[in-house]
């Protein structure tokens, strides 16, 4: 678990260091977006400790959730409705689940 | 745990990361700029700006053409009558001394002919002078550069007031049926007239006969009498 963990803080000092940004109409989608793909991770992480993890779950379940929900604020701004809030609870709600049974996981091992 | 599930998140963990710390930055970057409101409106005064500029630049472009001409013809001496002459004919119609003609459109009111039922006052259901103002003044809006109403044409110092049962323009009663001739672009003066809650809409709704007719030329004649200034003196050495 610590080399995702430092990953992670590599990968913020290298993104906090660039000078790249996201043009601001896209802002909103790459946010969703993240926060999908922070629930894959998370589901991943659990799945690793549980001993069933697989590349190729965990690979196709981040593409399919993050361009999902990136699409899902994409067509809600066309059709008028906050549908990037359905995307939003849903992930919310897995990231907190995964963190718990990780939790779970650790203490009990 | 092995080692190619750790490769696997520590590399998706790289990736998440450096996301979010870009969208970190570029969302304060959003709220530290303009609302998007103010933008916008920024870049129509911006727009209206640039606009304006070429505009005063044209200007200038023909205004050096003037001086050019003016200098050649001073140097040739005989032109310069040919210059004053064609300045005045456009100083005519801007006074609205000469006739003139162009595309434009002919507005033609009449009385509304429903009849007042009891309690309501049959005042509103003839064209007052208001109205008329009004119209012309939407199409003055709209471009149009000559307007006339019953051939009166209508100068910087017309008045267009009630005046019993007609109506008084150029100290000339006219009454109904009005004509209102008005040269310009009619595309844009006919919808200035139909726009919602615009002219036509009130007046139609008092029932009064509205029509507009768009003419690929129409003629407006020129105030044919003299315009004196009894009154207002030009300004000693004013710009």
């Amino acid at each position: 678990m610590l080399l995702p963990a430092m990953a992670l803080l590599l990968g913020l000092t290298l993104g906090f260091v660039t000078k790249a940004t996201i043009p601001g109409h896209l802002a909103p989608y790459t946010a969703v977006a993240l926060l999908a793909a922070f629930d894959t991770l998370l589901g991943g992480c659990r799945a690793a400790l549980e001993g069933m993890f697989d590349d190729k779950i965990f690979v196709s379940g981040l593409l399919s959730n993050t361009l999902l929900a990136a699409l899902l604020a994409f067509v809600g701004d066309r059709i008028g409705i906050n549908l990037y809030l359905a995307a939003l609870v849903a992930f919310g709600v897995r990231i907190f689940e995964n963190l718990a049974i990780i939790r779970r996981l650790l203490f009990t091992r | 745990m092995k080692s190619r599930a750790r490769f696997a998140l520590a590399l998706v963990s790289l990736f998440i990361g450096l996301l979010l710390a870009v969208q970190i930055r570029s969302t304060g970057n959003f709220t530290a700029t303009v609302p998007d409101l103010r933008t916008s409106e920024m870049r129509v005064l911006l727009m209206d700006a640039i606009r304006q500029n070429q505009e005063l630049q044209e200007d200038i472009d023909e205004l050096r053409g003037h001086l050019h001409q003016y200098e050649g013809a001073l140097t040739q001496g005989e032109g310069a009558l040919e210059l004053l002459r064609a300045d005045l004919d456009k100083a005519r119609i801007l006074a609205g001394m000469a006739d003139v003609e162009g595309p434009g459109l002919v507005v033609t009111m009449i009385d509304s002919r429903k009849v007042a039922t009891q309690g309501e006052d049959p005042s509103v259901f003839i064209v007052h002078d208001e109205d008329i103002l009004k119209l012309t003044n939407a199409l003055f809006a709209a471009g149009a550069e000559a307007i006339s109403v019953n051939d009166q044409r209508l100068l910087a110092t017309s008045e267009i007031h009630c005046a019993g049962p007609s109506i008084s323009i150029n100290n000339t009663r006219i009454a109904a049926p009005f004509v209102i001739t008005a040269i310009g672009d009619p595309d844009v003066m006919e919808s200035s007239l139909r726009m919602r809650g615009g002219i036509m809409e009130t007046l139609t709704y008092f029932g009064i006969d509205v029509s507009i007719k768009r003419l690929s030329t129409v003629s407006v004649p020129g105030y044919s009498r003299m315009i004196r200034f009894e009154w207002a003196k030009p300004v000693k050495g004013g710009k």
